[in-house]
């Protein structure tokens, strides 16, 4: 709740800490057209002239009634600008964390369990090195040789163009998500590797785990017994991981031209769509805050140690 | 004894350990305790007792929520933070764990030396007292020791490396929490002996835990039995071994003869 | 409250020359490798660039050149001149973010962590907003309101990147409170300034450093981001600027892609990756439990090609000639050598001996579980009739837990902490029985050990030390084993646990009809629980015998001098004896006697050759040249002598 509150202040904040204050941005000086008549009464508007709590009270107000405002650019409520998005990005991003999430954890459990090998030494590098692409470049490449020299995939957008009903617009939405998805699994794969890595191996020291080997449980047997345990820094990197793949899905939206929220702040941010902008990162915000909340629900259901408190 | 006691406890009562123990229980439940200078008194009792909490409530490191802790005449509660800091440079703790209880980035010249700096003495007055603490505790040949990193000493030569520290300091009080149990029984006597030597030799006043009444008697002139967070019984160390008047004493001996054969 | 478990370290495994596995040494290599490329680039790109990067140097979209090396952009820039140059802004923002963000996040976990209270709650709120919120759009929203120079998006970097390192070493600082060296300090009465600079700080390092680097590479990540969506320093040429240029104008669809598109994209791939494999390298020497276990599994060992003997008459346990070596980093260590152990049918067998006396060794070979790196080198194991070293794995997996169990030393881990008791002892009896049956006997021998039927499906952290070990007693009884292998069952408990479970343990082999193996550093209470004892020293045992004898008259000096430290309860006030010298170091073994440095009977001898076990009727035996000595008889070493540093 106060990390909700405190996110609520700084995106009341932000425009206001600006430089010069929000009515430079809404309305630049350098603008001459704009007489001081005409600029009162944009103040007025987006009521900027009053004093900061009253200003404060008349965010919270429309916040809790829904109202974001009005965009700049085309004038439509952004509210309903983000409704229509919002969908896209969920779709976008919860596929991401949910399949980086299960093939980084397979994959670090493997790597694991074979500690030193060769397979191991591979697979870490190789992961390492895709991390280490940033994501955009993946999403360019993935573009250049899927799009452009396979054509096996549509440039951009998210649904066809023309008009099309039933599974035939499931399957073009599919191909349409098909390689931002891909490039979004694989930004969020390593860190959840790594993660799983790390944390089986050092399950796998702990005497619990020697002691299963101990009382003759055959490998399959052990293997459980430590990734149990292993699964709980997963799961929490995995939700924390929203957030980054949130912030991601704003440079690979971008790429594939995606109508999700990441354009759509990038393309406020260019227009200086101020209204639009501070509504959109609100949003993400809460996306971000809501997968740790989950986080904290989840954790307890896997460690009875948390569960008596 | 017709001094002032050094230390002394009346009705102290600490509510919890710093980790919360669940329930509320209390750790320390109306204790009172008086220590006499250049005495060796061992805490003794099971696991849990409140032994450990009472060394720290001692120290000055757990405030009680009742009674109250005198030390040299001077009360512990109501006094500052910084007061507190420097009364507790006349007390010094040995710690039962010699792996942890030295700071592993430093040499053992440092560490012995620690209990000075914090004193603020000129950084060339100390040499003289580490050589000296050095040598008493048997680290020889001390220019060869000096130079050592904890991790280059076993566990029997870092637990001299902290008496030696102990030495340092010149205080007048030494709590020993249990500082033999966590090595071997060979390197044992060696260690207890350097024990009774801060109070022999050094003219410190010691309070000795451990969950052995055998090994407090062996150390201690005076044994007092801590359990559930009260003390059922304090006397001369042989009067509590050979004739017990609290049953939870009775039931502690019991367990230390039927765990030991008689040796040799 | 409670005394920590009391787990005298047993130096089995050699002190590896380096913190690193060897993996992780060679990625951190090609790690530092990687970063000096880019360095290299970024200090010379003035050098080594013929031509400004801002600046249109011909005519635009040139192909690879002579001239120009990766060809030009759309208004003619000279892109290999883009390259080099973009490499400095990548590593100043990098750098300057991390450490930038680094220092706030180091002042904020120690004000958090040391200081606590307050501070620890309003920062640690502060740390959470931040952590939660996407670092990528926030950074974007703020250059929108705050400008897109090149220092105000480091500094806007930093701002959002100090979070997860304050985190992070928040929690650290709290694990370093705990230790001792640092309630020491406190206890010393040192100001909480000096603790906190000397004790604290130190103890951050390695995680302030890997922490470090990662900082640097989401700084670099972020900022090619921002650079690549256009919205970065206009005035400066970075690698993501380059990339924007290149999207906008549509390079992948031409072949200028190839030098274009691909060359800053792994250039920062390569800045990162090493930035990557170096956090790898750091991460594990900061946290050198990750680079053990670093031994391959399923290695083949040696399997004895001869036949065994057969196995003496009225024996459960025969271990013949038994060896285990360490072959780590440095020198091998030999933990067990050449060790003869009995557990004869119907009597209780004990294994005392101190820190590095190899008995834990021995008891895991006993069962085939030595940890990696170590290895049985020689010797059989007569189980039933059979060898089981010559039986292969799987065949001693079939034996554990069933025929021989295993108690072991570590009754705080040793059970999985988000499971059930009772369902961890059913799993074990599942292995002999269908699962009905196995619950119901769990059930019983449960309340058996003394457990109440309420508590069976709780969880081990609800249980007190000595509760658990009651357990694992349980665990390692439920399939009717015929010897247990009991290492260090008592050891970490208060006496009168100790008694309790000792005489639990020792009520159930009664009535269950089981042989007793224990292995202890508690002589005393060893003494009293077992029929035959063997005292074991440096990796050998130097006397066994009926435990009576033995105790009342030893024959090896190093039995008699143990004896000797431990006090008496009701005897006479006296100075406990001690053992001069200190414990053996496995990897230096002297060429003769292994206690002859120690020993004060030491004769010409003993240095010379190695004694071996010698019979000396009744079923005794000791491995010394003066076994039959009266000199041992009334052996006793004063500890003032060897407090001053002078053994006898």
């Amino acid at each position: 709740m106060v990390v909700v509150a405190g996110a609520v202040l700084l995106n009341f904040a932000l425009p206001r800490l600006a430089p010069g204050g929000p009515v430079d941005y809404l309305v630049p000086p350098q603008a001459g057209s704009v007489s001081a008549e005409e600029r009162a009464e944009l103040l007025d508007r987006y009521g900027l002239d009053e004093s900061v709590p009253r200003q404060l009270v008349t965010y919270l107000g429309g916040l809790t009634r829904g109202d974001l405002g009005v965009s700049v650019r085309d004038g439509r409520p952004v509210r309903s600008v983000i409704a229509e998005r919002l969908g896209w990005s969920l779709l976008l991003v919860g596929g991401a964390v949910v399949l980086s999430a299960l093939v980084g954890t397979a994959l670090g459990f493997f790597a694991a369990w074979r500690r030193g090998s060769g397979v191991d030494l591979a697979s870490l590098v190789s992961v390492l090195f895709i991390d280490a692409l940033p994501a955009f470049f993946v999403g360019l490449l993935l573009l250049l040789v899927f799009s452009v020299r396979l054509d096996l995939f549509p440039l951009y957008g998210a649904v066809p163009a023309s008009e099309v009903g039933g599974a035939r617009f499931l399957v073009e939405v599919a191909r349409r998500l098909a390689l931002p998805l891909a490039t979004l699994t694989l930004t969020g794969l390593a860190s959840v590797f790594v993660v799983a890595r790390s944390a089986l191996l050092s399950e796998l020291d702990e005497d619990y785990v020697f002691m299963a080997r101990a009382k003759g449980l055959d490998e399959k047997g052990v293997r459980r017994h430590a990734q149990q345990n292993a699964l709980l820094p997963v799961s929490t990197a995995t939700f924390l991981g929203f957030s980054t793949l949130v912030g991601a899905a704003t440079v690979v939206e971008t790429v594939f031209s995606y109508p999700g929220l990441g354009t759509l702040a990038f393309q406020s941010v260019l227009s200086r769509d101020y209204p639009m902008l501070q509504a959109v990162f609100l949003v993400l915000a809460l996306i971000a805050i809501a997968a740790n909340f989950l986080n904290d629900l989840v954790y307890p259901r896997l460690d009875p140690r948390l569960r008596a408190q | 004894m017709n001094e002032a006691p050094l230390l002394e406890l009346t009705g102290v009562r600490v509510a919890f350990d710093q980790k919360g123990a669940p329930g509320g229980t209390l750790a320390l439940d109306g204790v009172d305790l008086t220590v006499h200078r250049r005495e060796i008194v061992a805490l003794v009792g099971p696991s849990g007792a409140g032994k450990t909490t009472l060394a720290r409530t001692i120290l000055g490191m757990v405030r009680p929520e009742a009674g109250e802790v005198t030390f040299d005449g001077q009360p512990l509660t109501g006094l500052s933070q910084r007061r507190l800091r420097h009364l507790r440079r006349r007390m010094h703790l040995v710690f039962q764990d010699p792996y942890s209880s030295l700071h592993p980035g430093r040499r053992v010249e440092w560490l012995v030396a620690e209990p000075l700096a914090i004193a603020g003495t000129p950084r060339h007055e100390r040499s003289a007292a580490v050589t000296e603490a050095l040598a008493e505790v048997g680290l020889t040949p001390v220019e060869t020791f000096r130079r050592r990193h904890p991790h280059q000493l076993s566990g029997g030569q870092r637990q001299r490396v902290a008496l030696a520290r102990a030495i340092v300091a010149r205080p007048d009080l030494v709590v020993a929490d249990e500082p033999a149990s966590m090595l071997d029984a060979s390197l044992r006597a060696v260690i207890l002996e350097l024990v009774k030597r801060l109070r022999d030799r050094h003219g410190a006043t010691v309070v000795f835990i451990t969950h052995d009444l055998a090994l407090a008697r062996h150390v201690a002139d005076r044994i007092v039995v801590v359990v559930g967070g009260r003390i059922v019984e304090d006397g001369p160390a042989d009067e509590v071994v050979f004739r017990p008047r609290h049953e939870a004493t009775v039931e502690l001996l019991d367990a230390s003869r039927r765990a030991r054969t008689a040796l040799g | 409250m409670t005394t920590p478990a009391v787990l005298l370290p047993e130096p089995v495994e050699p002190a590896a020359g380096s913190r690193v596995s060897r993996p992780a040494r060679i990625l951190g290599m090609v790690g530092l490798a990687l970063l000096a490329l880019v360095v290299g680039g970024a200090l010379g790109a003035s050098v080594i660039a013929e031509h400004p990067p801002e600046r249109s140097v011909g005519s635009p979209f040139l192909s690879p050149s002579g001239e120009h090396w990766l060809g030009t952009d759309d208004i003619g820039r000279d892109l290999f001149a883009q390259l080099l140059h973009g490499a400095r802004v990548s590593v100043s923002v990098g750098l300057g973010a991390a450490v930038l963000a680094l220092l706030v996040g180091t002042v904020v976990a120690l004000l958090a962590g040391y200081r606590g209270g307050w501070w620890d709650v309003v920062l640690m709120r502060l740390v959470d907003l931040a952590l939660t919120l996407p670092l990528l759009v926030l950074v974007l929203v703020l250059t929108a309101f705050l400008g897109r120079s090149l220092p105000v998006i480091t500094l806007l970097i930093a701002g959002v990147l100090w979070a997860r390192p304050a985190r992070l070493l928040r929690s650290q600082v709290l694990k370093v409170r705990e230790l001792g060296h640092v309630a020491a300090a406190e206890a010393m009465g040192a100001s909480s300034t000096r603790v906190a600079l000397t004790h604290v700080l130190p103890r951050l390092v390695p995680l302030m450093s890997s922490q470090l680097v990662r900082a640097a590479t989401v700084a670099v990540v972020v900022q090619a981001g921002i650079a690549f969506l256009g919205l970065g320093d206009p005035d400066r040429v970075s690698w993501g600027t380059m990339l924007f240029f290149a999207n906008s104008s549509n390079a992948v669809l031409t072949e200028a892609w190839k030098w274009w598109v691909l060359p800053p994209g792994f250039a920062l791939g390569a800045l990162v990756l090493g930035l990557a494999l170096v956090s790898y390298c750091v991460e594990e020497w900061a946290e050198p439990r990750l680079a053990r276990n670093a031994g391959r599994r399923g290695r083949r060992r040696p399997r004895p090609t001869t036949e065994a003997e057969p196995q003496t008459e009225g024996t459960t346990l025969e271990v013949r000639h038994l060896s285990v070596r360490f072959e780590g980093g440095g020198r091998p260590v030999e933990a067990v050598r050449d060790v003869d152990l009995v557990v004869r049918r119907g009597r209780t067998m004990g294994l005392a001996g101190e820190s590095g006396s190899g008995k834990s060794t021995l008891s895991l070979a006993l069962v085939g579980l030595v940890p990696d790196p170590g290895r049985v080198v020689e010797g059989e194991v007569m189980f039933g009739g059979r060898d089981l070293r010559r039986i292969g794995r799987t065949s001693v997996a079939r034996v554990r837990g069933r025929e021989v169990a295993l108690v072991p030393q570590s009754a705080m881990n040793a059970l999985n902490p988000a499971r059930t008791i009772h369902r961890q002892v059913a799993e074990a009896a599942e292995l002999t029985c269908p699962a009905a049956e196995a619950r119901a006997r769990t059930g019983e021998l449960l309340e058996r050990v003394g457990i109440p039927a309420g508590r069976h499906h709780d969880y081990p952290h609800q249980f007190s030390g000595g509760m658990r070990q009651r357990v694992l007693i349980a665990m390692a009884l439920v399939n009717d084993p015929r010897l247990v292998i009991a290492d260090e069952p008592v050891t970490g408990l208060d006496v009168v646990n100790q008694v309790t479970i000792m005489e639990l343990l020792g009520g159930l082999v009664r009535e269950l009809d089981l042989d007793l193996l224990i292995i202890s550093h508690e002589l005393p209470l060893l003494a009293r629980w077992v029929d035959d004892l063997a005292i074991m020293y440096a990796g050998e045992v130097i006397e066994r015998g009926p435990v009576d004898q033995l105790i009342g008259d030893p024959r090896h000096p190093y039995t008699k001098l143990l004896l000797s430290s431990f006090p008496d309860l009701y005897g006479p006030r006296s100075r406990l004896g001690a053992v001069p010298g200190e414990p053996p170091d496995l990897s230096r073994l002297p060429a003769g006697c292994s206690f002859a440095p120690r020993c004060p009977c030491v004769g010409p001898e003993c240095t010379a050759s190695r004694p071996v076990l010698v019979e000396l009727g009744a079923g005794r035996a000791a491995a010394c040249f003066c076994a039959g000595d009266e000199r041992v008889a009334d052996l006793f070493v004063d500890p003032v002598a060897v407090a001053e540093g002078n053994p006898p």
